[in-house]
């Protein structure tokens, strides 16, 4: 049969194009689609069928832009005109929404950037570095161990490093961390070799390779490469080459790097071989398609091989180490990722909030709004245009406060660059996925603060609006969840950021312990001073402000040195390793630490210097508890088998956030792994401090004219130990406060349309006797329920997270009621202070203005 | 009485004209012979919808015919008030050409 209808596609576009209830075009354009095609043809029949789609095209589209055009100036026009009219809540609005978005920018930045660490390494996803349960140090023979067992380890390399004295034309510099490594180590990382020699430049002792950054300020405009510099005056390093500068967001950074087979020829090969202290970071790159956990299940027959029983070894992957939280003696500040995801959460919360300050605040306008919704859906609006206003409004408030959070982000940048430590870049839009999220933002908060006025005021039929006055009881409910809502969050948030100082306060305490008088804590960086350190001291303590003073091989709140202990009738599974620090008879005074049993170091025992040992009462425990004073005790760090003398308390030699371990403590030696002191610690009278750090500094000069006298207060260093704990509590109560802020200005906001909607109340039960005290009573009453009610909610919930996060701490504060009672008070009193000032203006006005009209 | 637009007065005439079988097609294809110029369906469709509303025109649906694919043809019948409306407007164009008719093609057969 010959096809007379026209084409199916073209009839299916006509279709879409015309109205539908004109069923009468498609029909028409079929039949004179026949008669053309009968007269003319099937050609000149589609062509002309085809016309009539395309001709009315222009005409359609240009009406269809110009009247959504129209609309789109006439919405633009009234929510710009709301913006103005009503200041207030648009201020409250437009605030809330820039500080919420503010914070999430730099969430968003700060999260990025945290995890954007050590990417910029070529094969970043395929290297790996190995620890040790909590250490991030492990032996020295494990990285050639693991190449030679392990097909699937292309190679593996060694890094330490110590901290020295340069001499560098003439000048001398203090170099924190100078690094040792393995040549492999340059080609399992890929730091860029700016000009030089290759690579194997550090296969050869004394070679050391420089950042640009350290070639140009310590060398000038000279070349580097070639030069000679000596080392703490022991030995030359000859500067084989320049590496370009090394990215910020990178765990492992520094400016010198030397070979590791300087140290052979210096400390010695047993340093750099064996099983026996813990000192390198291994790390290792992994065969392409190579499964890393297949290889971690391997590491067992590593340690039956060479006989460990101790090592718990662990896979961390590079780009993970940097979030993984600080290990024993890392490297570098590490993150913990569980605290960037708190401040996260805070900041999502925050962003919340605002929302529904946005929500709130909206609806409770309802009446302010009413005649102009009615007025729209008389002149036909349906409930789809209503929708699509309020998105609109809502989403231009939200645009509007994503270009004003922008300003203030790049203008809060810089302090907040200075508060993390940390150099988030500026601009966000060179990062596609940055510039995504900044998108989304707006569109995701303007869709979540808008949606629900917007169904809320298209459902309002015409009918009810005309009627003008009405009644919105379910909405209030919802109105007031909204207010709980928040009340349980800042609740929560309070009780959170007064628990986290608790436990700060708690640790500093703690670690500071009762030590009496400030006490300074001088680095010994001179080789001669380390070796005789006497006469130094006997010189400081002629200063009458000088209360006493002791040298130590460690910090003491910092012992990390240590070694496995064995003794006589011991069990092989009862071996542990004992952590061992080397002091002076007075130490145990010095830091007033409990002697439990035994004796402390005595200048009348003379044999005391050989091989007495002082033990704490957790390495008592371990040896069986009972006689322990007496025993012989071995341990790979001391030089000959040495006799308990004493048992000490446990006081905590490192973080609180580990748990005391077994400790011995022995005099000074001269020779041996511990000869030599690194630290004197001096107590002083805290009226004379000023006087006193002078007269250190004069006392140096005269002993070590050339090395600066490097110092601490024994508190700062503490706190140093606390850093992160400090900056993550300081973020939740910076993010607390804003987030109080916020709460408020949502308060006010809805005491202002209490008041306003109360006023004929208040006026009647004033014309009816009601005292204005009774009044601003019943106001409140129903904030104060709202208040109990979102207690009632948040104590189980902060108490539960906090009892959580005081198990990451091994010593911690118990959680006290008084955060509780303390939080609830203040928000209590923050709203109350914040709603009084309508509440009270609305009960004491007269009755005679507000029942005027009726 | 609103004045009818040209548009509106053509379709009418020729609504009044084509009596029983005044619609989509004949309707178009007649201003089309009448004038020389192609009126889209769109615009033949709004004004013919422009007329319905007013109450000049009135709507009825016809049998559905095979060679419209199944589909009813649309007829268009001009109410009493449609035809005032001509009416109307006859007698204003009347009005407005009454005398200068004879000058202009006076004029013109005077050459």
């Amino acid at each position: 049969m010959k096809r007379t209808r026209p084409p199916k596609i073209a009839e299916r576009i006509l279709a879409i194009l015309s109205f539908s209830k004109n069923i009468g075009i498609l029909g028409d354009t079929e039949e004179e689609y026949r008669i053309i095609l009968s007269e003319e043809g099937r050609f000149r029949a589609n062509i002309w069928y085809v016309r009539q789609i395309i001709l009315p095209l222009p005409f359609l589209i240009l009406s269809t832009v110009y009247w959504s055009y129209e609309m789109f100036k006439n919405y633009l026009k009234i929510a710009l005109r709301n913006i103005r009219r009503h200041k207030s809540f648009s201020f409250i609005n437009i605030a809330g929404l820039v500080m919420g978005m503010t914070v999430c920018l730099f969430l968003i930045q700060l999260i990025r950037y945290e995890l954007s660490y050590d990417g910029f390494h070529q094969d970043a996803d395929r290297i790996y570095r190995i620890v040790d349960r909590s250490s991030s140090r492990t032996q020295a023979s494990l990285s050639k161990a693991l190449v030679e067992m392990f097909p699937e380890v292309e190679q593996a390399g060694r890094v330490m490093f110590f901290e020295g004295f340069l001499h560098i034309e003439d000048s001398l510099i203090q170099e924190q961390r100078i690094y040792f490594v393995d040549p492999e180590i340059m080609e399992i990382f890929s730091f860029p070799l700016e000009h030089g020699y290759d690579r194997e430049a550090l296969s050869e002792p004394f070679a050391v390779l420089i950042t640009r950054r350290a070639a140009s300020q310590y060398f000038g405009t000279n070349d580097p490469v070639g030069k000679i510099f000596s080392f703490n005056n022991r030995f030359d390093f000859h500067v084989k080459g320049i590496l370009k500068e090394i990215p910020e967001n990178a765990h492992f950074r520094f400016d010198f790097v030397a070979s590791m087979s300087t140290l052979k020829s210096r400390i010695g090969q047993d340093f750099l071989m064996g099983w026996g202290s813990r000192e390198f970071f291994t790390y290792f790159r992994l065969a392409e398609n190579a499964d890393p956990a297949a290889l971690a299940n391997k590491f067992d027959i590593l340690k039956e091989k060479y006989g460990l029983e101790r090592p718990e070894y662990h896979l961390q992957s590079l780009k993970k180490i940097h979030v993984g939280g600080n290990l024993q003696a890392d490297m570098a500040m590490n993150t913990d990722i569980k605290y960037v995801t708190i401040l996260g959460v805070i900041s999502i919360f925050i962003l919340l909030m605002a929302c529904l300050n946005y929500i709130n605040l909206s609806t409770a306008q309802a009446s302010k709004r009413l005649k102009e919704i009615g007025l729209r859906k008389v002149l036909g609006s349906t409930r789809g245009n209503i929708i699509r206003q309020f998105l609109g409004e809502s989403l231009l408030t939200a645009i509007l406060a994503m270009v004003l959070s922008l300003s203030s982000f790049f203008l809060l940048l810089p302090v907040m660059n200075q508060f993390w430590n940390r150099s988030l870049s500026i601009n966000i839009f060179q990062d596609p996925v940055a510039t995504f999220l900044l998108f989304c933002v707006p569109l995701v908060v303007g869709y979540t603060a808008g949606i629900f006025p917007a169904l809320y005021f298209s459902a309002l039929s015409p009918v009810m609006l005309a009627r003008g006055k009405m009644k919105i009881h379910g909405k209030r409910r919802l109105r007031n969840g909204l207010i709980v809502f928040q009340f349980v969050i800042t609740v929560f948030l309070l009780i959170g950021s007064f628990i986290i100082d608790d436990q700060l306060q708690y640790l500093k305490k703690k670690s500071s312990n009762a030590y009496g008088e400030p006490i300074v804590m001088i680095t010994l960086n001179d080789q001669r001073i380390r070796r005789n350190h006497i006469p130094f001291k006997d010189a400081l303590l002629q200063h009458p402000g000088i209360v006493e003073a002791t040298a130590s091989f460690n910090l003491p709140f910092m012992i990390t040195t240590g070694s496995w202990c064995s003794w006589p009738g011991q069990i092989e599974d009862d071996r542990f390793i004992i952590r061992h620090s080397c002091v002076e008879h007075n130490f145990v005074d010095f830091y007033q630490i409990d002697l439990i049993e035994g004796r402390n170091f005595s200048e009348e025992f003379s044999t005391d210097e050989a091989n007495a040992v002082l033990i704490n009462a957790t390495a008592a425990r371990l040896m069986g508890g009972e006689n322990v004073i007496g025993r012989t005790i071995t341990t790979s760090s001391l030089l000959q088998n040495a006799t308990v003398v004493g048992i000490l308390e446990d006081f905590h030699f490192k973080p609180l956030t580990q748990r005391i371990e077994p400790l011995t403590l022995t005099l000074l030696k001269d020779k041996g792994l511990f000869a030599g002191v690194n630290f004197l610690a001096v107590k002083m009278d805290p009226h004379q401090i000023p006087e006193i750090l002078a007269f250190i500094e004069e006392t140096w000069q005269d002993f070590a004219p050339e090395y600066p006298l490097v110092f601490n207060f024994m508190n700062d260093r503490i706190e140093a130990l606390y850093r992160q704990e400090t900056k993550v509590g300081e973020g939740i109560r910076m993010l607390t406060i804003i987030e109080i802020f916020l709460a408020c200005l949502g308060l006010f906001g809805l005491s202002l349309f209490t008041a306003e909607q109360k006023t004929k109340e208040i006026g009647l039960r004033k014309v009816l006797g009601a005292s204005s005290h009774s009044l601003v009573f019943m106001l409140f009453r129903e904030l104060i329920r709202w208040i109990v009610f979102a207690s009632l909610i948040a104590f189980p919930l902060a108490w539960y997270v906090m009892y959580r996060w005081l198990q990451n701490f091994e010593y911690h504060t118990e959680i006290e009621w008084t955060s509780f009672a303390l939080s609830t008070l203040m928000v209590l009193l923050v709203s109350i202070l914040t709603m009084g000032y309508h509440l009270v203006r609305a009960s004491r006005a007269n009755p005679i203005d507000t029942l005027r009209f009726e | 009485m609103k004045e009818l637009t040209k548009a509106e007065e053509t379709l009418l005439l020729t609504i009044l004209r084509l009596k029983d079988n005044a619609y989509g097609v004949a309707i178009k294809r007649h201003i089309q012979n009448a004038t020389g110029k192609a009126l889209p369906y769109g615009t033949l469709y709004f004004i013919l919808e422009q007329l319905t509303k007013k109450g000049f025109v009135i709507r009825f649906t016809g049998e559905p015919k095979p060679e419209r694919g199944g589909r009813s043809r649309i007829y268009y019948r001009l109410t009493p008030e449609g035809s005032r409306a001509l009416e109307h407007a006859y007698k204003i164009q009347r009005r407005i050409w009454n005398g200068y008719a004879e000058q202009i093609w006076g004029e013109k057969t005077g050459k």
